[in-house]
């Protein structure tokens, strides 16, 4: 049996990297949406930890004078590709390779997934339409959309942990969804929102049918007090896990209303999904505005339509042969959850989209079928499960690869002088990322140092420039005026001889830059970004949080024997 | 004989692995865009062959297909600088496709498309004149397959095949990504015209 899985392992492998092999083939980088920008951030956040950020908050050398992209970008992906990067020195091979790291690890959980429930072959003929599925190719070649895919993962590994503490009764498995909620927060906060469509039904679901029920009355079996304190352990998990990544959320929350971006409270982009979306496949390499990218369309597949239309067929004629009870099923689960994504990428959702401002942080409707593209290899999965014979699947998979093979391609590889991913001019986020006392990072000058004297009489003697930090010596016959070619953000401060001077970064000639007085005489001036109050206590919490699930952790046996649950 | 005295008994879930990575491999091979036409030349040759009868049929060379046939005949990357290439990465390409242009005025050299196969420059002109910007007399065509006002495809005695023209920034517009037309780059390409020099290599 093991050589079976190590075989599946193995084809895994290799279909991961077939779906990203184009990347690795060509010379640069292919012209996506976002691609560029990771590329950008993972260069930025390597040369942030070189300096001795951690967390990363700010890139010192983005957008012309540096901005708080740590505040709004993936914090998880981007901190170990900025570590990797740090060796290889290469953005490009450093994303392609996090990219196809993404691809392969959000297969392989999700693998293991629906082996609980279904065989080895079955399962990886989902995992062969999960790789090649329509919106990941769109993910990878059109949107470069490095840290959805990543987040897969976390989704994969909170769907096991939620079998294994409710089904099994596993203790571990509370730590595993409290460290992958984590994982989540801090990778892709907007996928809490887009993956709760799947994974509460399960929730719900493995509470009612654990390992399966012959009748409808063995549902009431399975409600018990142990229920109870399950669920309730579950959202602790969940809690847990999202409070300990509270040092990148509050900021993200509270903090981004210095930005343009924070000034807007809806941030939905009404791009709502119709019929068109749903049946059919259609690529383009040139659509309407996208001349340098691939086209974009967002769809789910023909294949993945032909999934769910035939997964409602079964479901509706189990129900009709054996009753109520077909409903209770991963599939039945999976078809409520393709239920709620199409109703939130459909215009029938948009009373909720006006009215919940936190579902409008998922940007696009679409958005949803970052969660969908998991649901139709359920749906398959259960079909081959029924199937004793092996060449259905091998058509299967045949299938899948002539129509989506075709589509593995990245658009207009160009090669970039490597500096150009550590020095931008541009804020590659649109200038809605700038801080609101701003103009375009463009439109300022390209300074070859970091500090100039606006006026008086001095002399720079040494300097010693961070990413988020510089000291510098100075010797002024007269008062200075001095600016620091640094964007204005809250949390930048200076110190000359260690007392706090105010910063002026509202000057006209030097909009949002920060400027400084200094006395004449000779001095010493640092200039760092430290923690607002909102920041203090976002550590705080996060530092608790982690505190409390090592606790947990380390005296899980006591724990969970005093709440007689679990199974350590 | 017993099950294990036959080492060639597989079971089912054996033979269906074996069928899958099989089968994987050679999708790949012949379903993979680049793969396949960077691995065989026949299909370098049907996507040829597709290019230059839609190009006979219609009498032009349409920007967007160009553009894409460029990338799938022969898949490699682009060399670009909106502000002109150095006169060392022009120089390598003029030499691969045979040409000197560097030298005409008002030329603006900003792209260059290299692969195995076919080699491009692109260039931002004043003139609006194909002739004016090139001088295409020095080649020995063999075989001429468009020859339209600024516009010519044709093959040399080499068996090497030539894709000439010139255009207007607006069709220029429809199929190269790397300008902002409207904005950034506007006083780039403003009265400018685009020209184009592709070379696929004879068989």
């Amino acid at each position: 049996m093991k050589k079976y899985e190590f075989l599946s392992f193995l084809f895994i492998f290799l279909i991961s990297a077939i779906s990203i092999f184009d990347f690795f083939i060509n010379t640069g980088r292919p012209v996506t949406f976002d691609g560029p920008t990771h590329m950008t951030d993972i260069a930025g956040y390597s040369q942030a930890l070189l300096s001795g950020d951690f967390p990363v908050y700010w890139l010192g050398t983005f957008g012309n004078y540096g901005m708080p992209v740590g505040f709004y970008s993936h914090q998880l992906p981007l901190t170990i590709a900025g570590l990797v990067n740090i060796l290889l020195q290469n953005p490009v091979l450093t994303y392609s390779l996090f990219f196809f790291l993404g691809i392969f690890l959000t297969n392989y959980v999700f693998y293991i997934f629906l082996r609980i429930y279904f065989s080895r072959l079955a399962s990886l003929a989902g995992i062969t339409l999960l790789t090649f599925s329509a919106y990941r190719i769109t993910n990878i070649y059109i949107r470069g959309d490095l840290p959805e895919t990543f987040s897969g993962i976390f989704l994969g590994l909170i769907l096991i942990g939620t079998y294994y503490s409710i089904a099994k009764n596993k203790s571990w498995a509370y730590f595993l969804i409290a460290f992958s909620y984590f994982c989540l927060t801090i990778t892709h906060p907007m996928m809490l929102v887009t993956y709760s469509l799947l994974i509460f039904p399960y929730l719900f679901f493995v509470l009612l049918v654990r390992n399966g029920i012959e009748k409808i009355k063995d549902i009431r079996a399975n409600i018990t007090r142990q229920s109870l304190k399950q669920v309730i352990l579950f959202f602790l998990a969940v809690f847990l896990g999202v409070g300990m990544g509270m040092y990148f959320i509050m900021p993200l929350l509270l903090e981004t209303k210095y930005l343009y971006f924070g000034l807007e409270k809806n941030h939905l982009s009404p791009q709502y999904l119709s019929i068109q979306n749903f049946i059919g496949e259609n690529w383009y390499y040139f659509y309407h505005s996208d001349i340098f990218t691939r086209g974009q369309f967002i769809q789910i597949g023909i294949i993945e339509a032909l999934a769910v239309i035939i997964g409602f067929i079964v479901l509706i004629h189990a129900i009709i042969k054996k009753g109520i009870r077909a409903l209770f099923t991963l599939s039945g689960v999976t078809l409520v959850s393709v239920m709620l994504v199409v109703f939130f990428t459909s215009t029938l959702a948009k009373p909720l989209y006006q009215h919940i401002l936190f579902l409008t942080g998922v940007q696009f409707p679409w958005r949803f079928l970052s969660l969908f593209l998991f649901l139709p290899p359920i749906l398959v999965t259960s079909f081959f499960q029924r199937i004793k014979n092996m060449l259905p699947i091998i058509l299967f998979v045949f299938f899948v690869a002539c129509i989506r093979f075709p589509q593995l391609y990245g658009k207009d590889y160009a090669t970039y002088p490597v500096e150009s991913y550590y020095v931008t001019k541009y804020n590659l986020f649109p200038i809605l990322m700038n801080p609101i006392w701003t103009g375009k990072s463009e439109d300022y000058p390209v300074e070859s140092t970091k500090i100039g004297i606006i006026n008086g009489t001095g002399k720079v003697m040494s300097m010693n420039i961070h990413n988020s930090s510089r000291i510098y010596t100075i010797t002024a016959q007269t008062p200075l005026r001095i600016v620091d070619y640094t964007f204005y953000f809250p949390g930048w401060h200076v110190y000359v001889d260690g007392k706090v001077t105010p910063i002026e970064f509202q000057d006209p000639s030097y909009r949002g830059v920060i400027t400084y007085a200094v006395p004449a005489g000779q001095h010493t001036i640092q200039v760092v970004l430290q923690d607002t109050s909102v920041r203090k206590l976002a550590k705080l919490l996060s530092t608790i949080c982690i505190g409390f699930f090592v606790l947990f952790f380390i005296f899980r046996k006591k724990l969970f024997s005093y709440l007689r649950i679990g199974n350590t | 004989m017993t099950k294990k005295q036959k080492p060639w008994s597989l079971s089912s879930e054996s033979v269906t692995f074996v069928g899958l990575f099989a089968l994987i491999i050679v999708c790949f091979l012949f379903f993979v865009p680049k793969v396949t036409s960077t691995l065989f030349p026949f299909k370098r040759e049907m996507i040829l062959h597709n290019f230059m009868t839609t190009v006979q049929r219609e009498k032009t060379i349409q920007p967007q297909f160009f553009w894409e046939f460029r990338e799938f005949y022969s898949p490699g990357y682009y060399t670009v600088n909106k502000n002109g290439l150095t006169q060392n990465q022009i120089q390598i390409a003029e030499d691969s496709i045979g040409i000197s242009m560097a030298k005409a005025p008002n030329t603006d050299i900003f792209l260059i498309f290299t692969s195995p196969h076919l080699q491009s420059l692109e260039a931002l002109v004043t003139t609006n004149s194909l002739n004016s910007a090139i001088t295409t007399q020095k080649f020995q065509k063999s075989r001429v397959l468009l020859s339209e006002n600024n516009e010519e495809v044709f093959s040399d005695i080499n068996g090497s095949t030539y894709i000439l023209f010139l255009k207007p920034v607006s069709e220029m517009q429809t199929a190269n990504g790397f300008f902002d037309y409207k904005d950034i780059d506007k006083s780039l390409v403003e009265g400018k015209y685009w020209l184009d020099i592709t070379k696929l290599d004879g068989k």
